[in-house]
């Protein structure tokens, strides 16, 4: 799941997070007194983690507000809203389906996005978007025809006939629908094809593939398996758990052993599930999905339209934002299926992977030397893994300044899962100029100091200013302007990660071992691959979830294999 | 659906009727007939709404002088050569209470005056105090005139933009009904082959072109109608909303004996890029003006940017080259230099409203001109940008509605609610009996001094 390419709409949600956030002259959103009574107190009103129900990985209670532990004795599962496919699953099923590159996608309308994640689950389409769809699928179509119709069709010559089509009918429809068509729509596409016969065999042809991908059982998620009467939930059919399998863990739809698994019912059980799920995951095919994930967890999106002042940065070139990008999901995709695993490494990590450029390296100050394992080590008193990386660092900065608040919003948002009251009216939003004779920390110092202000900012800039040795672009510094840099930080209400560090690095330990982190982690996970979010119905889930994840030390890999054999994954809520 | 206080309904059936409220396994043809039946004689009124992002620089937006002898300001001078035809309306309000940041709601209530849903579609967050909210609530203006009216157009409406952003309420002002936004064309070259492109092509091709997507949506359509009774009613909605986008396209092929004399668009440029907006604007505003001549639509929509936040780029067209439109916005009124670079983008914003006025103008139509025939409404999401204020929302109505509406002036009101405005305009286009509109309407009655 996720954007093609960053477009506009992924910019407007980036900035609006930055701009958001910057120096306030004013904050009475967040309760002025909002130090009470230590660190992890649950004060009244604030936002941030409160600590016990909701925040604790294990143990009872991890349903979102709730305190009695779930029953799980029967099943019960979350609703799932009919999707779409995201331009991304769009654009990598027409290149499995038509071996197509690029990005057709884009001519479609954009992605609804909820929270991080792009999932096209809440509003119907619009008038327009089914306009787009059969322009794209003509175009598309027209495409694949003329280069490819004997390999496509598997008919040529003598062979372009209509039992041969009826067989593509089939065949193909079979892999753009996930599931076998019935008898009733083979016909349907039999009867298509036939009424184009005399304008050719290929004409034909090209009718009916644009139609297949036009069809809302291309377009839409569609999962239809009922229910036995009177029951809430339906175990989805072997064809529809092919289907969310193949998108969480490769993000595009199934292969054609995927779809032979689940005619033959292996996919009803969880033993099957979860081999087939471990094929999945060993092939790199899976990058694809790790690469999609970890972009939109990190807040990678506009990354790659991102720009720096040409004059502070010059090293900053689309070659270098490319390898920033690149680096870090190459560097999840090693760590979590050829390495240990472990969110631990993900997020403290001293190394990168071989791949990482020249100019990248440089930037890191490192040697570059490829290690046995396929690692190049990296200072370890600089670098901790993904936070400590050049698109993290990046993203969450601004054209010719870092910024405390962006990094500390990121680090609350997207890796402890909470969310802070908007910034009131009449605020001036713009970052402080910067100033030849102070460091950034002096620059916000006023969030920190204005009662008005702090209530909010002591839970975003005390994380933020900890990142300060990485300027804008990711570069290390000791030094700002000739001053030496501060960047003792403290985690506020944030549960058991609550505390004190100093620098990123310490940080990032930090971050990496705290229960906190791996709930949000899990949940996170569970908004990609499934397209919604948790609600209270999947506690059983996510309790299940949170006991694998700890008894696999948090290794990412158990996480998924655990998330696509749960039952959230497995049943569907069968609504009225 | 939420209520709207409404009129009660008409006996006639509207096209949306038809398309939704009769079950999908209705076939098509018997309804035919009756649209064909509505004939038209006057050329039927057109409502265009225009959007460009965060309020204007007030003391330079306003005009000064009195009603009918004021003088245009700065920002709105390249509107003098339609002076005569215009409304210029200073001092309306927009009641903002309820959820989400004012440039993420600000774009729904432009248009819909109704909140956003107070649920959590678009943030999840553990025992927090985030910000909760979800989709728009109610329709916006256009659409529930067309609900109205059922026009005999081969498009209900046309939205355009031009980067209008992602699928989010921050960048979406038109909206069918609660969580149904309509998402605009944004790009002309592509939106010019969909509208007219056709057109060109000879009678023989146009009638292959026609039988061949009428096979295609004929399955689209079966296959559309056989999930019904497989699905919940929430995800039902979203199957209907197909089928009906489906059929409409079905009776437009049926329908369309349009001759289009299209706009000459230059050569297309990335219309993502932000140095190319100039070149995208002008060819948008030409397609657009051509769609409404032609008669694809009566209703249309131009939403420049987005109201979440117009940055991530510089106006460097206008020699803007160091702070993005956003930032500039939340200067204090006391930085000049602010001010004055944010008017040079507000004046732009004026001359591109103006170019399009100067289209619909030079077009004759009945005994004057298709501007004539038209209300074009231009408004913000918010009044002012450093202080997000909805109040003294600037707002331009363009057009006098066949002469059912006074031009030529300079109204000034006090803080009155712009549901005012939005029930007047319904008025004018002929929605004769609505009284009120929106959920956020207290009050009922059109807007005193402006019909």
């Amino acid at each position: 799941m996720g954007s093609a390419r960053p477009g506009t709409h992924v910019r407007v949600f980036e900035r609006l997070r930055r701009l958001a956030f910057t120096a306030l002259t004013l904050c009475v959103a967040c309760n002025g007194d909002l130090l009470g009574s230590g660190s992890s107190a649950d004060v009244a009103g604030a936002p941030g983690l409160t600590s016990g129900a909701g925040a604790a990985s294990g143990g009872a209670g991890t349903t979102p507000g709730g305190d009695t532990p779930p029953d799980c004795a029967n099943t019960e599962v979350g609703k799932s809203p009919l999707r779409r496919l995201t331009r991304e699953q769009y654009d990598n099923s027409i290149r499995d389906l038509l071996a197509i590159e690029g990005h057709p996608s884009l001519a479609l309308a954009a992605d609804e996005k909820l929270a991080v994640f792009f999932s096209n689950s809440i509003s119907p389409v619009s008038r327009l978007s089914v306009e787009q769809y059969r322009d794209s699928a003509e175009e598309l179509a027209a495409a694949a025809v003329e280069a490819q119709l004997a390999t496509l069709t598997g008919c040529s010559g003598a062979e372009q006939t209509a039992a041969c089509a009826e067989r593509f009918v089939q065949s193909f429809g079979r892999r753009a629908f996930r599931r076998p068509l019935s008898a009733e729509e083979t016909a349907r596409y039999r009867g298509l094809f036939d009424a184009n016969a005399t304008r050719g065999f290929s004409v034909a042809i090209r009718v009916v593939l644009q139609t297949l991908l036009q069809s809302p059982n291309f377009v839409y998620h569609l999962e239809l398996a009922p229910a036995r009467a009177g029951e809430g939930v339906t175990l989805l059919s072997g064809y529809e758990v092919a289907s969310r399998l193949s998108f969480a863990l490769w993000n595009t739809l199934p292969d054609s052993d995927l779809l032979d698994a689940a005619g033959a019912g292996l996919l009803d059980t969880k033993d099957g599930l979860r081999a087939q799920a471990e094929r999945l995951l060993e092939s790199d095919r899976a990058k694809d999905a790790l690469a999609s994930f970890h972009v939109q967890w990190l807040g990678l999106d506009a990354l790659l339209d991102t720009n720096k002042d040409a004059q502070l940065f010059p090293q900053f070139t689309g070659q270098l934002k490319a390898a920033m990008r690149d680096e870090t999901v190459s560097f999840a995709d090693f760590v979590i299926r050829r390495g240990d695993g472990r969110l631990q490494t993900l997020l403290s990590a001293p190394f990168t992977v071989a791949s990482a450029t020249a100019d990248l390296l440089k930037l890191y100050g490192a040697t570059g030397s490829v290690a046995a394992d396929g690692t190049v080590q990296l200072d370890p008193s600089q670098r901790a893994g993904l936070l400590t990386q050049g698109a993290f660092l990046s993203a969450h900065s601004h054209p010719n300044q870092t910024s405390p608040v962006h990094r500390g919003l990121a680090v609350r948002k997207n890796l402890l899962c909470t969310d802070l009251p908007d910034p009131p009216a009449n605020v001036n939003n713009n970052p402080p100029a910067p100033d030849a004779n102070a460091t950034t920390r002096q620059r916000f110092e006023q969030h920190r100091t204005d009662p008005t202000c702090a209530g909010c900012h002591q839970l975003l800039d005390p994380i933020g200013v900890g990142f300060e040795n990485y300027d804008a672009i990711g570069g290390y510094r000791s030094a700002e302007n000739g001053l030496p840099i501060d960047a003792n930080g403290e985690l506020l209400n944030a549960g058991n990660a609550s505390g004190t560090f100093s620098g990123a690095v310490e940080l990032a330990k930090k971050l990496a071992s705290s229960p906190e982190v791996r709930a949000c982690v899990q949940k996170q996970w569970f908004r990609f691959s499934l397209g919604r979010f948790e609600g209270a119905e999947d506690a059983c889930t996510l309790q299940r979830l949170a006991a694998d994840f700890e008894a696999s030390d948090f290794d990412v890999k158990a996480l998924l294999l655990s998330l696509v054999t749960s039952d959230a994954f497995r049943y569907r809520k069968v609504e009225p | 659906m939420k209520a709207l206080p409404r009129p009660p309904q008409k006996a006639r059936l509207s096209r949306r009727a038809l398309l939704s409220g009769l079950g999908v396994s209705t076939p098509l043809s018997p309804f035919l007939p009756l649209l064909e039946a509505q004939g038209q004689e006057a050329q039927p009124l057109r409502l265009i709404l225009w959007f460009t992002p965060h309020g204007t620089v007030y003391d330079n937006w306003k005009p000064s002088g009195g009603e009918t002898d004021f003088t245009l300001g700065p920002i709105l001078k390249p509107l003098e050569p339609y002076r005569a035809k215009l409304n210029v309306l200073d001092g309306l309000r927009i009641q903002a209470d309820g959820v989400g940041a004012p440039h993420t709601k600000g774009p729904p209530l432009l248009w819909t005056a109704s909140p956003l849903n107070d649920d959590m579609t678009f943030t999840r967050a553990d025992g927090s105090g985030g910000m909760y909210y979800g989709w728009n609530s109610g329709p916006s203006l256009d659409q529930v005139i067309i609900d109205e009216l059922g026009p005999n157009t081969p498009y209900e409406s046309l939205e355009f933009g031009v980067r209008s952003g992602g699928s989010h309420p921050g960048s979406r002002m038109i909206y069918t009904g609660p969580e149904a936004p309509l998402a605009p064309e944004t790009n002309p070259w592509a939106a010019f082959k969909r509208l007219i492109g056709d057109i060109g092509k000879t009678g023989d091709q146009l009638e292959q072109l026609r039988t061949e997507r009428r096979s295609v949506l004929d399955v689209l359509d079966g296959e559309l109608a056989s999930l019904q009774g497989k699905l919940g009613s929430a995800d039902q909605k979203k199957i209907d909303a197909h089928l009906a986008a489906v059929r409409e396209i079905e009776m437009r092929l049926q329908n369309s004996n349009i001759a289009c004399q299209g706009p000459v668009l230059g050569t297309e440029v990335d219309a993502n890029q932000s140095s190319n907006t100039p070149v995208v604007m002008d060819a948008m505003i030409a397609l657009m003006a051509s769609s409404l001549s032609c008669g694809l639509s009566n209703f249309a929509s131009m939403q420049y940017r987005v109201g979440e936040n117009d940055g991530g780029y510089l106006y460097d067209w206008l020699g803007i080259s160091d702070l993005e439109h956003h930032l500039m916005t939340h200067e204090a009124d006391t930085n000049l230099t602010a001010k004055a670079e944010l008017t040079k983008i507000y004046t732009w914003y004026a001359e591109m409203f103006g170019k399009f006025l100067g289209k619909l103008d030079a077009v004759p139509e009945g005994s004057g001109t298709m501007l004539d025939n038209s209300l074009v409404v231009w408004g913000s999401e918010l009044g002012k940008g450093n202080s997000h204020s909805f109040e003294k929302m600037p707002f331009v109505v363009a057009g006098g509605a066949a002469g059912k509406l006074k031009t030529g002036r300079y109204l000034q009101f006090d803080g009155v609610e712009h549901n005012r405005l939005l029930v007047s305009l319904a008025q004018l286009m002929g929605v004769a009996d609505m009284q009120k509109f929106g959920a956020t309407d207290t009050k009922t009655g059109n807007l005193t001094g402006f019909l």
